[in-house]
């Protein structure tokens, strides 16, 4: 807690309807974000049970410098991913951070079943669980709307408050099914929408008014101007609130890194079509930012939407990024920004992981396409290039209309283990690929990450800057990344700015508002998160060595080529006797 | 990138050998602010031909007569 010596963690059993808070010293070590929720996950978690089980936890917790400083947006959850059967961490901002903070609760850890559908209304005031059989089965943002109405703290609450849900796919138990944060941001990767359905939780609404004290005044408005200053002025974010992360889109095309058709190629003939700047054209209407960031990277498209044949038209704002449209353009073939925002549309509303489902079905259309599967089984025609056949597939997968879509919805390893197709089921450790096909250290990070997500160590970063191939120099480039990431997002930082936050900027605001820190003592915090989150993959049976890569990333050039399978594999056996060493070491 | 060369998306440079010493052209050209803002180890991407300068030397990757090289936007995600 800020200015404060201690955790404050809010514990809500929703089977008992048990509610208390602790104060606690001892998460001191962990700072904040990814260190308290992962190391409140270990605590809390069983590893013999589903992660779907009522006593599974679900873990949320802000950082030690959550909007107290510019970009420290974020809040960390975790939670026993219902895709991969491990570790599960996601990340997400909107107003979740801010509200957290003001309400009093540095982490939130739920657990149990409600009997009946419930929500969760948090305030600095009290804590209450609110039945919520009227919105079970409605589309998130219907959802967002009511509970809006129903926890505005009598009008005080307007544009503090914080709103997370699920959609349908969440109840159905879609294996990667989301949570939407406040209509435009997300925690989308790794199914935490299906382990919040499996408790019943349709959403929680957050809202507090609590005065925060600075310890030192003077210095922390030095501290937040120089950090403001980077964050507006510096080329490195100005392009998030220019064309945003859809700037990425014409340069990974040009490396011949953005997974296309289902990584048949790395190229995409359409993709000037989808890019930053044919958004920025035709669709993008506004740009917003998360409570506590001056930058501003959120990017809302419009298109027009016609009720049927003839008939008139509405028009829809849908949040785009980068991710989206390589997962739901590209790879899918798909050409136009109207028809890529069509889909997320539905991807927002039934609340699923854009990537993984995007992925998904970039597997099933090829399956199709071999034989694999039927028309039969897919009930609509999956061809590369054609929205409508995606858009009726998705519902069919939220409602899990026949075995097949209810195999999809657990995701591309499992519905490819089943059917056939494991080369070209373009998942890394379970989670469904991102979009970047850069080179060895994207595919050997995704696939050893804690989260199996590009952005546990950014090995497509290193990818693009490293000079010549030296495997065990991206090995340990790829290590050390990782524990830093533990320390940045233990703030919690959006990593868009991890540049900005270097070491003195971290040490800088940290003693601003109370830490006393050396850079060593960044060092062992890193380490002692990932350590923790190491110690929670081996209890639940992960083993990097076990990991086996689809034939495809092997086929289709990176910028360094194609990827020799050998290598790869080495590389991904030296990460792991790092990771065996770290396991050893003791960082009490 | 554009606000440093006043709008100018392309350019005709004679001489490099190098993309080091293209960014010296170009710092020559352009202004030095918009050299360092090349030199930025993680702000841009140079491609030779569609190739990625990472796979030929970085930046002392040699370029020839009618090379065509790429300034691109590292790429980032959050």
């Amino acid at each position: 807690m800020v200015g404060e010596k201690f955790i404050r963690v809010l514990h809500i059993d929703l089977t008992a309807g048990d509610i208390r808070t602790e104060e606690r010293e001892d998460l001191m070590p962990y700072l904040g974000g990814a260190g308290v929720a992962a190391k409140l996950l270990q605590e809390n978690f069983h590893p013999g049970l589903a992660p779907t089980s009522p006593k599974q936890p679900i873990v949320f917790a802000i950082g030690a410098g959550t909007f107290i400083f510019p970009v420290l947006t974020k809040v960390v959850a975790t939670f026993l991913s219902p895709l991969t059967g491990e570790y599960g961490e996601s990340h997400a901002a909107g107003r979740l951070g801010m509200a957290m903070l003001m309400a009093g609760y540095d982490a939130i850890v739920i657990t149990g079943r409600s009997r009946k559908p419930c929500y969760l209304a948090i305030t600095d005031r009290d804590v209450n669980i609110r039945e919520a059989n009227s919105i079970w089965g409605l589309l998130s943002e219907e959802t967002g709307r009511i509970i809006r109405d129903r926890e505005n703290a009598g009008g005080r609450a307007s544009g503090r408050r914080s709103i997370i849900r699920i959609g349908p796919a969440g109840e159905n138990g879609v294996a990667f099914a989301s949570v939407n944060v406040d209509t435009y941001r997300h925690f989308g990767r790794l199914g935490l929408g299906a382990a919040m359905g499996s408790k019943h939780l349709k959403g929680m609404s957050v809202f507090g008014e609590r005065p925060l004290p600075i310890a030192n005044p003077r210095q922390y408005f030095k501290v937040y101007r120089e950090i403001y200053h980077k964050c507006v002025f510096s080329a490195g974010m100005r392009k998030y609130h220019d064309l945003g992360t859809p700037v990425n889109v014409k340069s990974l095309n040009k490396l011949g890194a953005i997974p296309t058709l289902n990584l048949k190629a790395g190229r995409f003939e359409h993709a000037d079509d989808i890019s930053g700047e044919a958004f920025a054209e035709k669709n993008l209407v506004r740009k917003m930012a998360c409570a506590g960031c001056p930058v501003g990277c959120i990017h809302i498209g419009m298109y027009r939407h016609e009720f049927d044949k003839g008939q008139e038209y509405e028009a829809i704002n849908v949040t785009y990024d980068y991710e989206l449209i390589f997962a739901l353009g590209s790879f899918l073939g798909i050409r136009s920004t109207d028809e890529i925002l069509a889909i997320i549309q539905d991807v927002e509303e039934f609340g699923v992981d854009a990537m993984s489902v995007g992925v998904c079905l970039g597997w099933a259309t090829e399956a199709l396409e071999r034989g694999i599967i039927t028309r039969e089984q897919t009930l609509t025609d999956l061809r590369f290039g054609h929205a409508a056949g995606y858009i009726k597939a998705l519902g069919y997968l939220t409602r899990g209309t026949n075995e097949f879509y209810r195999d999809l919805g657990r995701g591309s390893r499992f519905v490819a283990e089943k059917y056939g197709g494991e080369d070209y089921a373009m998942q890394l450790g379970g989670n469904e690929m991102t979009g970047y096909h850069t080179g060895y250290a994207a595919t050997v990070g995704q696939a050893v990450g804690a989260r199996h997500s590009h952005l546990c160590n950014a090995g497509y970063s290193l990818d693009q800057g490293m000079k010549s191939f030296d495997e065990d120099k991206v090995v340990d480039d790829l290590f050390r990344e990782e524990c830093d990431r533990c320390m940045a997002t233990s703030l919690v930082m959006c990593l868009f700015a991890r540049r900005i936050y270097d070491d003195q900027t971290m040490l800088d605001a940290l003693g601003a508002v109370g830490w006393d820190l050396t850079p060593e003592d960044l060092v062992t915090i890193g380490k002692r998160i990932y350590q923790t989150k190491l110690q929670i993959k081996r209890a639940l049976g992960f083993d990097p060595r076990q990991v086996r890569i689809p034939k495809r990333f092997f086929e289709t050039p990176t910028i360094h080529g194609v990827l020799d399978e050998g290598t790869t594999y080495r590389m991904i056996g030296k990460f792991a006797d790092k990771a065996d060493a770290l396991l050893e070491e003791d960082l009490s | 990138m554009l606000d440093h060369t006043r709008k100018e998306a392309s350019c005709q440079a004679e001489g490099a050998g190098s993309v080091r010493e293209l960014i010296g052209f170009l710092g020559d050209r352009y202004g030095g602010a918009f050299a360092a803002f090349l030199l930025d180890d993680e702000t841009c991407l140079f491609l030779i031909n569609g190739a990625a300068t990472a796979t030929l030397g970085g930046l002392d990757a040699p370029l020839r007569p009618g090379d065509e090289i790429d300034v691109l936007p590292f790429v980032d995600g959050g």
